[in-house]
């Protein structure tokens, strides 16, 4: 399964725990972190375990989305939903 | 119940193996060697709790094998007994390895396979040592605080998965711990209780079998001390 499907499905299970004004729109202009994001520090945390778990259940390996590697980075990866497919992508290559 | 207890090999974990393997429990069991005790409901690994690759395969196997865990017990931990001037650094790194960023990491390992849970708890160890500020243990009563203060504020973070997070402080317990510790030492430390006792396995294991009981679902974030001891 590609990251980007895994982001999809991610978000579909996160919104079945939203509040129908605070769903998250599955979309390239959606911001997860800075002034213009859609969810809060509590809900993020939430989006960041429901994509671990899948990765976890469909590549059979444990990664901490939130490590070293993406505070180190001049632009954080959880900013879109591209920045975050290539950032997991580049933790799954490390992994091999 | 599926319950992972870490440090099992022998002492209080391997008491608590046996304890709930009796209740009715499967218990997956680690330590970084093979362990001699064998049952149908106990499944053991070999983990470097200080190795964070081995605890994130440790915790996958585990997921894989059996889908859900309800019950984690932070429970590895070693001792050092030495006055600061005494200490070495690298005794002092050591000491927090095992016994604080083991526990954390593990922790973080475990969150999926206990979000399954109906009833997930996070059980840690302290130690009285912390309330008494314990003298000529310095690294390993610091370990210990940081577990309590990691214990208080998972309580708070988990909250929202249903996870109740939760530790024991024991008094001193005839183990390989307290082993090479001076009897005055000791005798000294007891004085200190209000029951000026040793704490016994069964202590632990009934402070523990209130805290994952289902029922105790909104108690989280507490340390109890054995013994009547108080911060």
């Amino acid at each position: 399964m590609e990251i980007k499907e895994i982001l999809k499905i991610a978000i579909d299970e996160l919104n079945e725990q939203l509040e129908d004004d605070e769903k998250v729109e599955f979309s390239e202009n959606t911001k997860f972190i800075g002034s213009n994001a859609c969810i809060d520090s509590i809900t993020f945390v939430t989006l960041i375990s429901i994509i671990e778990e899948l990765i976890e259940d469909q590549y059979n390996k444990t990664i901490h989305l939130v490590n070293e590697k993406a505070f180190s980075q001049k632009r954080s990866p959880f900013y879109s939903i591209e920045t975050i497919t290539a950032y997991i992508e580049d933790l799954l290559k490390e992994e091999v | 119940m599926n319950i992972v207890i870490t440090g099992t090999s022998r002492g209080i974990g391997l008491s608590l193996v046996k304890r709930y393997i009796e209740q009715g429990h499967f218990i997956i069991g680690c330590s970084r060697s093979e362990s001699e005790f064998k049952h149908a409901n106990y499944q053991h690994f070999v983990v470097d709790l200080t190795n964070e690759k081995e605890i994130n395969n440790f915790a996958l196997a585990v997921k894989k094998q059996y889908g859900e865990v309800d019950v984690l017990i932070n429970n590895a931990g070693i001792a050092s007994m030495n006055h600061f001037m005494l200490t070495p650094l690298e005794t002092a790194k050591k000491v927090m390895n095992t016994n604080f960023f083991a526990p954390f990491i593990v922790t973080r390992s475990f969150i999926n396979a206990l979000k399954k849970s109906n009833h997930p708890r996070i059980i840690n160890f302290s130690t009285v040592a912390v309330p008494f500020n314990l003298d000529g243990e310095l690294a390993y009563v610091a370990s210990k605080a940081a577990v309590e203060s990691m214990t208080k504020i998972l309580a708070k973070e988990l909250a929202s998965f249903n996870i109740t997070v939760n530790a024991i402080g024991p008094t001193p317990v005839k183990t390989f711990l307290t082993a090479n510790v001076p009897p005055d030492k000791i005798q000294n430390l007891l004085n200190r209780q209000a029951i000026k006792r040793f704490g016994e396995f069964e202590d632990i294991g009934n402070v523990i079998d209130f805290y994952i009981k289902e029922s105790s679902d909104f108690i989280t974030g507490q340390i109890i001390y054995l013994g009547g001891v108080n911060k």
